[in-house]
């Protein structure tokens, strides 16, 4: 695993949605650390607050309806929340980069892919004209483009989806990001495909040294990238661990049931142990644990908002079976 | 950039079917609202409204002046007629060619752009070409050529106006339809046999129908204005009939002797052009809030 | 040919042989020339027995929609037939067609998409129903709670609309409309795939209850290898519009033998950091429809791949009791 130096500490993050409907609170009160070089993997379903959690990273929360109500966000030891939207614009454009689920709108269809790279390395310094391209070419044959001389004059709608997303990908590395945050960049992407484009991801890290966050949904893509995992539900997360922690001994019932009830490829078995229940809306949560109404443990307790219990070292979780140190 | 979280919000808040509920909860446009109420009693009731025939000539009494005697309150014109009797029965043409010739627009063109959308392919081509010609057509023209040829008259106005406006209405619903007709329900119906009118009745046309209120809502303004047009080009009623358009023309040699002969009725064209407007404008929001943002 | 299969039992219900799907591209206003044609699905042949599933897996562009289209009688087929029954598709009359509407039916894969907005979930569910049926309105309101009630909702959500429903929710209501007239067959297209991960195990496990209680065949379109595997009593991999590799899972996934299908198997990700798989990387990207490589379409991103696979096209024979394959390596 990587060096322990923290280069992004999320210390009790609030964002919350005003609506006419009510408070929504779509990330309610999370903190991780991200340490260089590692990848943290933040699973969820759609709705547990994993994008808004990279969104209110980057300062782009959407106004008015979203804030970002508590909590601080230490990017390098300073707390983003209270940097400038221009000392955050120039944060996104070399230290937290993001790369996003559908290359299709993360690219100017107007423009060729050349003026897009050049548009990237234009930002950090002048160069002239024949040396940007060089590195434009550089960077496009990093990501395994074939002929990217060519490809620097082609329109994003002349390549294919996963073409178009290792152009994002490339971009977004272009600026030598210490952290990456990558939400769900596969999932428009055909399996054999997303694979190439994983094992990519890991090769431009390992030279790079970049933080990623891998927000996901798929237990696969976070048991192949991940050295960390945080799992949300309902804009908590639930539970925290290393990555061979969290699979070895899934510590809370939603983790638990979620990794039971997702068929394997290795395995010929008859039934899925499945989890009954809807996932919640966010604007009607219970006040104790949100995955009670749900869950099979449920006990009187869980009326109560259960705290973050030690497991073992490095791995917490939010419910109350673990209480006592169990 | 819009989040799936904020998707998950407003898919909580904005179905489609609490449409009449929304309706009754946004505040109403009252303004609109009662002008448009004022010309519909004035057009049922007439009769029982105007103090004076509209038709009766008086020409002791011509060229009265607005107040200049209690029984002819917006004066008279030069035949010594009442102008606010004329306006009121006026109001009565105005309500049926507008209202006759936007049904008929309406009803044909809708049905042809669901058609259109539906079917695509040369039925397509050939519908869209068709509309294409409606809209790049000059109305006025269009008006004289059927004067020309079938004479003036309420029914030839109305014709000509349904002809000028059926294809906006083909045009807004073959967009709707091309849309509708991807989702997975439409290709379900079909799965399982159902009849293509059915189909299209069934699944396509009440998701067309809210675009056609608002634009119907929006058009009939326009309508107004183009009668009132075609009055005062003498292409429309007969000369002397109450209707607004033909009121400013009688006025237009004397306007600045005898002014109130057409301030008046160009005024009532006016307010009731603008509270459409309005209205149209409030119905687009209410009914349809994307409509709003994408303009 | 096809060969026969172990869990299916008595004749086929559906048999497609040979079914070619080209489209024609055409360049030029007025004079259009055929300037090509877009194989989407170039010679498929496979057989489902009463009560098994059968899946089609593949990558997107591969065909398997396009087939499953096909057998839903939404698009004809330009070439080969369709057989239901030990009838061709292509010879029925109209009540035939009638009838094989009511019993072969389709849940999709996006619940928002699949039910109209605008009609309560009584009128969604009885759709099949009241057009191939004369029924009373009890007979609907009767049929209907006994429908939702089936699927794992309650009888009182038939005056509701769509949208007060969830994903999964409406899911059910999907395979409740396809449910309505007992059908034969469902074509499931990614039932599971829009859904949240925490809800796509009650839905496989439904649509499994509902198989052995109503002996209902699936015609399965995915992309998820473990999905399919769960699922399936048959599985055929589909690469540009033909079939190259088919078995039943257990075989399929234990002994695979086209190179495609190693590499699929090699690309799903296997949720635990402890397994590892055979690593087969595949390069390049799906070749385009429009102009399928020479010989084996597969050439181009096989690891294996000789000269013989650049000019002649494999055939797809049976290499073991019920293992089809169409490669040049065997």
């Amino acid at each position: 695993m990587a060096n322990n130096q923290t280069i992004l500490k999320v210390e009790d993050l609030r964002t919350h949605f005003f609506t006419r409907s009510g408070v929504v609170k779509a990330v309610d009160g999370i903190s991780f650390d991200l340490h260089q070089g590692e990848t943290l993997g933040i699973v969820g379903e759609s709705g547990s607050g994993k994008s808004m959690t990279a969104w209110s990273i980057l300062g782009l929360v959407p106004k008015p309806a979203g804030r970002i109500v508590g909590g601080r966000i230490l990017y390098q030891g300073e707390d983003l929340l209270e940097k400038s939207a221009a000392e955050m614009r120039e944060i996104r454009g070399s230290g937290i980069c993001m790369v996003m689920q559908d290359p299709s709108t993360s690219l100017n269809p107007v423009f060729t892919i050349g003026n897009q790279v050049y548009e990237t390395l234009r930002m950090d310094s002048r160069q002239s004209r024949s040396s940007l391209r060089q590195k434009a070419v550089e960077i496009l044959s990093s990501v395994r483009i074939p002929a990217p001389e060519r490809r620097l004059a082609s329109f994003p709608h002349q390549m294919s989806g996963g073409m178009r997303q290792r152009v994002v990908g490339a971009i977004a590395m272009a600026r030598d990001p210490n952290v990456l945050i990558a939400d769900e960049p596969t999932t428009s992407l055909d399996a054999t495909i997303q694979l190439q484009y994983l094992t990519l991801l890991k090769e431009i890290q390992a030279a790079t040294g970049a933080a990623i966050i891998f927000i996901t949904h798929d237990f696969g893509i976070v048991a192949r990238m991940c050295d960390r995992v945080a799992v949300m539900y309902a804009g908590k997360i639930v539970e925290q661990a290393d990555v061979l922690q969290l699979f070895d001994s899934p510590s809370h019932p939603y983790t638990e049931a979620l990794l039971r009830s997702v068929p394997d490829l290795d395995d010929q078995t008859d039934y899925l142990p499945s989890i009954d229940g809807q996932p919640p809306t966010l604007d009607n949560l219970p006040i104790g644990c949100s995955f009670a109404p749900r869950c099979p443990h449920v006990f009187a307790r869980c009326e109560e908002f259960p705290p973050e219990f030690e497991i073992e070292p490095g791995h917490q979780a939010r419910c109350w079976i673990r209480y006592g140190g169990n | 950039m819009v989040s799936t979280t904020t998707n998950a919000l407003e898919t909580g808040t904005s179905g489609i079917r609490r449409l009449p509920g929304q309706l009754l909860r946004a505040r109403l446009p009252w303004v609109p609202i009662l002008i448009l109420g004022l010309i519909l009693v004035c057009a049922a009731f007439a009769e029982l409204i105007a103090p004076h025939d509209p038709l009766a000539i008086n020409v002791l009494n011509r060229h009265m002046a607005p107040g200049e005697s209690a029984s002819h309150l917006l004066g008279t014109d030069s035949l010594g007629r009442d102008i606010l009797s004329r306006l009121i029965h006026g109001a009565r043409t105005t309500v049926i060619i507008s209202f006759v010739s936007l049904l008929a627009g309406a009803v044909v063109g809708t049905v042809l752009g669901l058609i259109s959308g539906y079917f695509g392919g040369w039925v397509d081509a050939i519908i869209m070409r068709c509309v294409d010609a409606a809209l790049g057509f000059p109305t006025v023209l269009l008006a004289m050529i059927i004067v020309v040829f079938l004479g003036t008259g309420t029914i030839n106005i109305i014709l000509a106006v349904a002809l000028t406006f059926w294809a906006r209405f083909a045009r807004m619903a073959r967009g709707d339809v091309l849309a509708v007709k991807t989702q997975d329900y439409v290709t379900l119906a079909r799965i399982t046999g159902v009849s293509t009118p059915v189909v299209i009745w069934r699944h396509i046309f009440p998701n067309v129908v809210n675009t056609l209120t608002v634009i119907s809502s929006l058009l009939v303004g326009q309508i107004i204005l183009l009668e009132a047009a075609l009055s005062f080009l003498g292409l429309g009623l007969a000369p002397g009939a109450p209707a607004w358009g033909i009121m400013v023309a009688e006025g237009r040699d004397i306007l600045i002797d005898v002014w109130w002969l057409s301030l008046f009725p160009g005024l009532a064209i006016t307010i009731v052009v603008l509270a459409f407007n309005f209205f149209g404008d409030w119905l687009r929001d209410t009914l349809d809030p994307k409509m709003r943002q994408a303009q | 040919m096809v060969a026969t299969n172990g869990a299916g039992n008595g004749d086929a219900l559906v048999r497609l042989d040979g079914v070619k799907k080209h489209y024609a591209v055409t360049s030029g206003l007025v004079l259009q020339r055929n300037i090509g044609a877009v194989k989407a699905v170039d010679g498929i042949s496979l057989t489902i027995f009463p009560g098994e599933t059968y899946s089609l897996v593949g990558e997107s562009g591969c065909g398997k929609t396009t087939t499953s289209r096909m057998v839903l009688l939404v698009e004809p087929t330009t070439e080969g037939d369709i057989y239901y029954e030990g009838r061709p598709l292509s010879d029925i009359n109209r009540d035939e067609r009638k009838s094989f509407h009511a019993s072969v039916q389709a849940v999709f894969q996006d619940p928002w998409s699949s039910l109209n907005p605008r009609m309560r979930v009584q009128s969604i569910i009885s759709e099949p129903l009241t057009t191939h049926q004369r029924v009373t309105k009890q007979e609907v309101r009767t049929r209907v709670g006994e429908l939702l009630e089936t699927v794992g909702l309650n009888s009182f959500h038939a005056t509701r609309y769509p949208h007060e429903f969830s994903g999964g929710q409406r899911q059910r209501i999907a395979i409740a409309r396809a449910l309505s007239t007992q059908p034969k067959l469902i074509v499931l297209d990614e039932p599971v795939s829009a859904l949240d991960v925490s809800i796509r195990a009650q839905i496989l496990n439904l649509l499994k209850e509902l198989q052995s209680s109503q002996g209902l065949s699936y015609l399965l379109i995915a992309h998820n290898l473990a999905t399919v595997r769960y699922m399936s009593h048959r599985v055929g991999v589909m690469y540009l519009g033909k079939i190259v590799e088919e078995s039943d899972p257990e075989t399929l996934f234990s002994n695979p033998m086209h190179p495609y299908t190693r590499a699929l198997i090699s690309a799903s990700l296997p949720a635990d950091p402890r397994r590892q798989r055979e690593e087969m990387v595949l390069t390049g990207e799906v070749p385009s429809p429009l102009n399928p490589p020479s010989g084996c379409t597969f050439h181009t991103r096989c690891p294996f791949a000789t000269e013989e696979c650049r000019t002649d096209i494999p055939e797809y024979r049976e290499l073991e009791a019920g293992h089809n394959v169409a490669c040049h390596l065997y």
